[in-house]
């Protein structure tokens, strides 16, 4: 008989990594390997308390081991938030379909994160730095609320300094550490600079910041085809049945969770919040 | 298939027993109205008017989806798979009408497409269907407005048709054929005067159901239309009678979505529980959002949820499997304590078309 799809896997939490005052990286080890493509996500089992979707933020390339970051933001996210390593876990996956990292190839990548939405963004660029040379370019351009919001922030100077890579960072209310640019993401998008008919956009954040990003494209000439939005539903069985993550046909968790805009730009349940 | 035979009323009993599965449930007649009941708890009188009524209130997704069921254990302790326990199960559904068994194509599209949903899988193949004519259209049938008949055309084992002391018995599936073959001493041959009866049956039900439904006008192409209406006023109208409660989605035969919550059945043992959720409640759609701020919710206007579940139905389902997520069983209207009519809301996306098109 199949196996049953709604059972975890045992997951031992090995490390957990302080990002930012509301984010935590957990290190989980499933009892087998979960091998999944960037933008691909999984459930995370807090035993007894409920599941949640997340995509990994780790290299796609290491099926043993997962790092996933969480915004301490509900019921399974505070639990989750309150452990420590050593105890288990559970964890379903992977689902969905991931970024298109194939149709990428060749082209400049622009990954426009907002927040904790450069959480799942961080497998694509995983990916795209392992094989930086079958992309034309990475310009990763990044904004959070304030600068104690920022994650991975130890990584952005590296991430700057690769070939081929581009990254910007801003912040929309600095403080007085903070002595790089002011304002919403999408004001790095305004002179980017890129051949934008070899561009495809890839964007991760909030719905609104998605929503300004998609519009912020759209005027610099992007055709809604080059847009890629990770709608991240709170996402449930994985099998396209629930129904909780479905935009008009799609379920996201199955169709997605990063679409296309060309395909769900006519319904009106997309962007409002 | 082999020739019709006929059921004589006093055989029905017999019938349902020689159906040799764990589980059996059946329309009985209970005050009046038809519902599924498990046979053990109905006399067979109950089940013989509830065969002869219009389809039941309720509806048989919830044996193949049970309202509230456990799906996975994990932790410590019991380990036995629920999966396992429903694979080991068997059931037979006694009284699926025309417009249950294309409610039963519907499911089969949307749970057994590619991951299928296994509870749903190992029932399904487990199950023996027995499906009947209706003798009678509810009044908030319509299934004739949607090209369907009020006897069943596919997916049944077993059609019974009400003729007068008995049932004219056709088998529709191997496993039926079987069925009659190996319990033949039950049945005699179908007379042509019993054939007549099933035929003049289904004309008045027929019949009775144009009549009933001769003041609608469905859209002819709802992807097309139904999109091009949503900002009528129509649709506000009709919301102003929505509680949402829930029913309709509870009553569907084709209503599917669920909820997957956790509990703790003892120290460090686990469980996982699916029950029934509906579009139409608060915080179906939410998301997660930022500490301490009201979630985004992309369907929060209750005129969004109103509205999903027809474009679901008649829209969306369209795209993804070719076939209306809409069966005309009227179940919603009947149970709806706003008196929304999926039949009224329909003939107005129409009329917004012709009107305003």
């Amino acid at each position: 008989m199949a196996e049953n799809p709604y059972r975890p896997l045992k997951a031992e939490l090995l490390e957990v990594i302080q990002e930012t005052p509301t984010i935590k990286t957990f290190v989980i080890r499933p009892e087998r390997p979960i091998p999944f493509a960037a933008g691909q996500f999984v459930q995370l089992t807090v035993p007894g308390i409920g599941e949640a979707p997340f995509t990994p933020s780790s290299s796609p390339s290491v099926a043993e081991e997962l790092g996933i970051s969480v915004l301490r933001t509900g019921r399974v996210t505070d639990s989750l938030h309150e452990l420590e390593p050593g105890v288990t876990l559970g964890v379903r996956g992977p689902f969905g379909k991931g970024y298109p990292t194939e149709k990428l190839e060749g082209k400049t990548v622009l990954v426009v994160g907002g927040g904790v939405g450069l959480a799942p963004l961080r497998s694509l660029l995983h990916h795209l730095f392992e094989n930086i040379n079958s992309y034309e370019h990475v310009a990763v351009r990044y904004g959070a609320r304030d600068p104690s919001e920022l994650l991975y922030r130890r990584e952005f100077e590296a991430w700057g300094e690769k070939d081929r890579v581009s990254f910007d960072v801003t912040v929309d209310v600095p403080d007085e550490s903070w002595d790089g640019k002011v304002g919403v993401v999408t004001t790095l998008l305004e002179e980017l600079g890129l051949d934008v008919e070899n561009t495809y956009v890839v964007s991760c954040g909030p719905l609104i910041m998605l929503r300004f990003v998609t519009l912020a494209c759209l005027n610099l000439g992007f055709r809604p085809e080059q847009i890629y939005l990770s709608l991240n539903r709170k996402m449930s069985c994985g099998l396209g049945k629930c129904g909780r993550c479905n935009i008009g046909p799609y379920y996201l968790c199955k169709d997605g969770p990063d679409m296309c805009y060309e395909k769900i730009k006519d319904y009106k349940d997309v962007f409002s919040a | 298939m082999a020739e019709p035979k006929f059921l004589a009323e006093n055989m029905l009993g017999s019938f349902l027993a020689c159906l040799e599965t764990a589980r059996k449930f059946a329309n009985a007649l209970i005050d009046g109205t038809a519902l599924w009941k498990s046979v053990d708890d109905v006399a067979v009188e109950q089940i013989a008017g509830g065969l002869r009524s219009a389809r039941p209130l309720n509806s048989f997704k919830s044996v193949l989806l049970p309202a509230r069921e456990l799906v996975a254990r994990y932790g410590e302790g019991e380990q036995k798979d629920p999966l396992q326990e429903a694979a080991d199960s068997t059931v037979a559904l006694v009284g699926v009408r025309g417009c249950g068994c294309r409610a039963l194509a519907y499911l089969d599209a949307v749970m057994l497409n590619e991951p299928p949903e296994s509870f749903y899988r190992v029932r399904r193949e487990n199950t023996i269907v027995i499906s009947v004519d209706c003798a009678e259209a509810a009044p908030t049938c319509f299934c004739d407005l949607l090209g369907g008949n009020a006897y069943p055309e596919e997916l049944f084992d077993v059609n019974l048709s009400p003729v007068e002391s008995g049932y004219v018995a056709a088998a529709g599936s191997k496993k039926g054929s079987e069925l009659l073959e190996k319990n033949q001493r039950l049945f005699s041959e179908a007379t042509p005067a019993h054939l007549e009866q099933m035929r003049q049956m289904r004309q008045e039900t027929a019949e009775q159901l144009r009549q009933q439904n001769r003041e609608y006008t469905f859209p002819e192409d709802f992807q097309e239309d139904l999109p091009q209406s949503v900002e009528g006023m129509f649709w506000r109208y009709e919301l102003s009678g929505c509680v949402q409660c829930g029913g309709c989605t509870a009553v569907c035969p084709t209503c599917y979505c669920f909820l997957l919550y956790d509990g703790e059945r003892a120290p460090g043992a686990y469980e996982r529980v699916r029950a029934w959720d509906s579009c139409q409640f608060s915080g179906y759609a939410v998301m997660a959002g930022p500490p301490g701020a009201t979630k985004p919710d992309p369907r929060r206007e209750h005129m969004s949820k109103f509205q999903h579940r027809f474009a679901h139905k008649f829209w969306y389902d369209l795209v993804n499997w070719g076939v209306l997520g809409c069966v005309g069983c009227g179940r919603c209207g009947q149970t709806c304590p706003g008196a929304i009519d999926l039949r009224r809301v329909l003939s107005e996306v129409k009329k917004e078309r012709v009107e305003h098109g």
